[in-house]
């Protein structure tokens, strides 16, 4: 693919991709997920103390576009220092919500209406906050709707602030300047993406359209009357967050509903639509007592280039799994490997990829999988933090796999973490691979 | 606003932005504005008591229109004045280019042109009612000798706000809406009832037994 022509060729840049940022921001979103799991403590940070103060102090002087970043690259648990991670959740919640004559402002500037000459009623304090907006209910009709409000000068904040957390990912991930470009601009693209609520409309009505049909997924009605590029209107929507939620003991047949309703979500969307919500974080659902789910924010959409998709996914195909050569073959088409490792890295991330495939492919390789499996979870922890402390892996100075790696895998770490939490068992077996292919 | 007034304000400050410069006489001003100069005796002696009257007419405007959003009865005083702001902020774009000018005039030394000087009294009286009205809902600490001065203090916001204003290149203005946000909230946090009001109680509980 000609994006790696962009990545430099020395000697040492070139062993290039999935296994360094791929496996180094993917290996930190399995960590991060899998840590949560087992609440361990991960005191052998990658980074000195020093280093890691540096981060903080740059990111703390920073709000919205930052705080997303490093929500999305995943530099905010796992791989900073305890002490630090808790200094940063404490920045990270205490951005003040906007006050109610800026909404107000901002309703007049965009919808030319003051909210009350819109909606019957109007909370004037959110009643909750997002990183990079705020949502308030309001009624229209006796009708109970969401207003997302977003924070004023995001949009325009997001550049700097990315060039800010640059040189602090460049540390972290211990890549190069180009190699960390590669896959900024494909982060940076998704957030600028994230803050035009008109296309996160369009999306939503598209995509929700589009999923209908499936079972137990919920989808909120919206409003583009009253909503426009910084300013989001849909119908209410009842229900808990994960956490909640589980504090409520749902029974395994409710779990199993929701999980089985969340897993069909992705598998359509990813392939049939070729187009998938991105961001599977617990916060974007509403769980529901009888069984159902609601996805409230879409926010984040990739779309799944067409050769990238056919390419990676490629790996369903048991012949590619299963044939070494084939599945070497695999490995130099995404840049897994490259040709100009050599043969002590090729032995090396070959085996590494070997075990990620089979191990995150497991729940694939069966019709059903129980995801309460903590015995998978541990394992999947213990390949991710063996990569990231491997002093090998972190002396191969180059990223590796394709940059639209990045959100899909970023996509099955989060449903995965979701349906673990849920104790889900779910039928894998991919229906709509199986037509789309 | 007055009609006629709205009329001379902006024949007034399109004539400097387009000469960058004022005007040094009323006469071929007003020719070339084409209203008689009876008129604009009637309102103005000069041209420092046009703007003069100009700047706080702005924000006379900016304090009407806010009040009269149905929004505003919900406010707090902390709204308010955010609320005052934002308005006065909306209102001064159309002039934009003037009040550029204007604060581009000014010297290293100077904080605020002198024109400002009716802004600040109607300004200074505005937030001494808002004050009253805090410190009656007990949204302001009542300090003795100091919550009298507030007015004064506040006055810094506004210069602050223009100056940030005029130099900001945001998107939409945006960024000016950000610094309000933490100019009036930081304002609000020290007049609030905080841990100054306990340490004064303190110490003077110290000094009283000695």
């Amino acid at each position: 693919m000609k994006e790696y022509n962009n990545i430099p060729t020395s000697k040492v840049q070139r062993a290039s991709k999935f296994l360094k940022t791929g496996a180094k921001i993917g290996g930190n979103y399995m960590r991060h997920y899998t840590r949560k799991i087992f609440d361990e403590q991960v005191d052998k940070t990658v980074l000195h103390e020093e280093n890691a103060h540096d981060i903080y102090e740059s990111l703390s002087h920073l709000k919205g576009g930052a705080l997303k970043v490093a929500q999305m690259m995943s530099l905010d648990q796992g791989l900073l220092p305890k002490a630090y991670q808790q200094k940063f959740a404490m920045a990270q919640y205490s951005a003040p919500p906007l006050s109610y004559p800026l909404v107000v402002k901002t309703f007049k500037e965009q919808l030319k209406k003051a909210p009350l000459e819109l909606f019957d009623s109007f909370t004037s304090k959110a009643v909750n906050a997002a990183s990079i907006g705020q949502v308030h209910q309001a009624t229209v009709n006796g009708q109970k709707m969401a207003v997302k409000v977003q924070y004023p000068g995001v949009a325009q904040s997001l550049k700097s602030d990315l060039q800010i957390v640059k040189p602090v990912a460049r540390l972290l991930f211990n890549i190069s300047d180009a190699d960390i470009d590669y896959y900024m601009d494909e982060v940076q693209e998704k957030l600028i993406e994230e803050t035009n609520y008109d296309l996160e409309l369009q999306r939503g009505t598209e995509i929700s359209k589009a999923c209908n049909h499936l079972p137990n997924l919920v989808f909120p009605h919206y409003f583009p009357a009253l909503s426009s590029n910084r300013i989001i209107t849909m119908e209410w929507m009842d229900g808990f967050h994960l956490d909640h939620f589980l504090l409520k003991q749902p029974s395994q047949e409710i779990r199993n509903m929701i999980g089985q309703a969340l897993w069909d979500f992705y598998d359509f969307q990813i392939h049939v639509l070729k187009k998938v919500h991105a961001d599977a974080h617990p916060g974007n659902y509403l769980f529901r007592a009888d069984g159902t789910v609601a996805v409230i924010d879409f926010g984040c959409v990739k779309e799944i280039p067409l050769d990238f998709y056919q390419q990676y996914f490629r790996i369903h195909d048991r012949d590619f799994a299963t044939d070494p050569s084939k599945f070497e073959e695999w490995l130099y088409d995404l840049s897994f490997l490259n040709t100009s490792d050599t043969p002590k890295e090729k032995v090396l991330f070959q085996g590494l990829f070997r075990e990620m495939v089979d191990l995150l492919g497991k729940p694939f390789h069966s019709d059903e999988f129980d995801f309460s499996d903590g015995d998978f979870f541990k394992k999947i922890y213990d390949l991710s933090e063996r990569i990231t402390s491997s002093k090998e892996v972190k002396n191969a100075n180059a990223a590796r796999g394709a940059k639209d790696g990045l959100y899909i895998n970023r996509t099955y770490f989060g449903l995965y973490y979701i349906l673990n939490k849920l104790e889900a068992r779910i039928i894998t077996k991919s229906y709509t691979f199986a037509l789309a292919s | 606003m007055d009609k006629t007034k709205k009329k001379i304000y902006n024949a007034y400050t399109t004539w400097v932005v387009e000469n960058k410069k004022r005007p040094e006489f009323i006469e071929a001003f007003v020719i070339e504005a084409a209203i008689s100069e009876e008129t604009f005796l009637k309102y103005f002696d000069s041209f420092k008591s046009l703007e003069k009257s100009f700047w706080k007419e702005l924000f006379t405007e900016a304090v009407t229109k806010t009040s009269l959003q149905s929004e505003f009865a919900e406010y707090s005083v902390n709204e308010k004045l955010l609320g005052f702001y934002f308005t006065w902020i909306e209102t001064m774009k159309e002039y934009r280019d003037f009040v550029v000018f204007t604060l581009n005039k000014l010297s290293f030394y100077e904080l605020y042109p002198s024109e400002f000087e009716s802004l600040k009294k109607y300004f200074e009286e505005v937030v001494r009612q808002l004050v009253a009205e805090g410190i009656a809902s007990g949204e302001i600490a009542n300090r003795p000798w100091i919550a009298d001065k507030y007015q004064h203090l506040l006055w810094s916001q506004p210069v602050m706000i223009l100056r940030f204003w005029v130099k900001d290149t945001s998107e939409n203005l945006s960024g000016t809406d950000a610094l309000i946000e933490k100019t009036v909230n930081f304002s609000f946090d020290l007049m609030r009832s905080n841990s100054l009001d306990s340490f004064v109680d303190l110490a003077k509980f110290h000094i009283q037994h000695r």
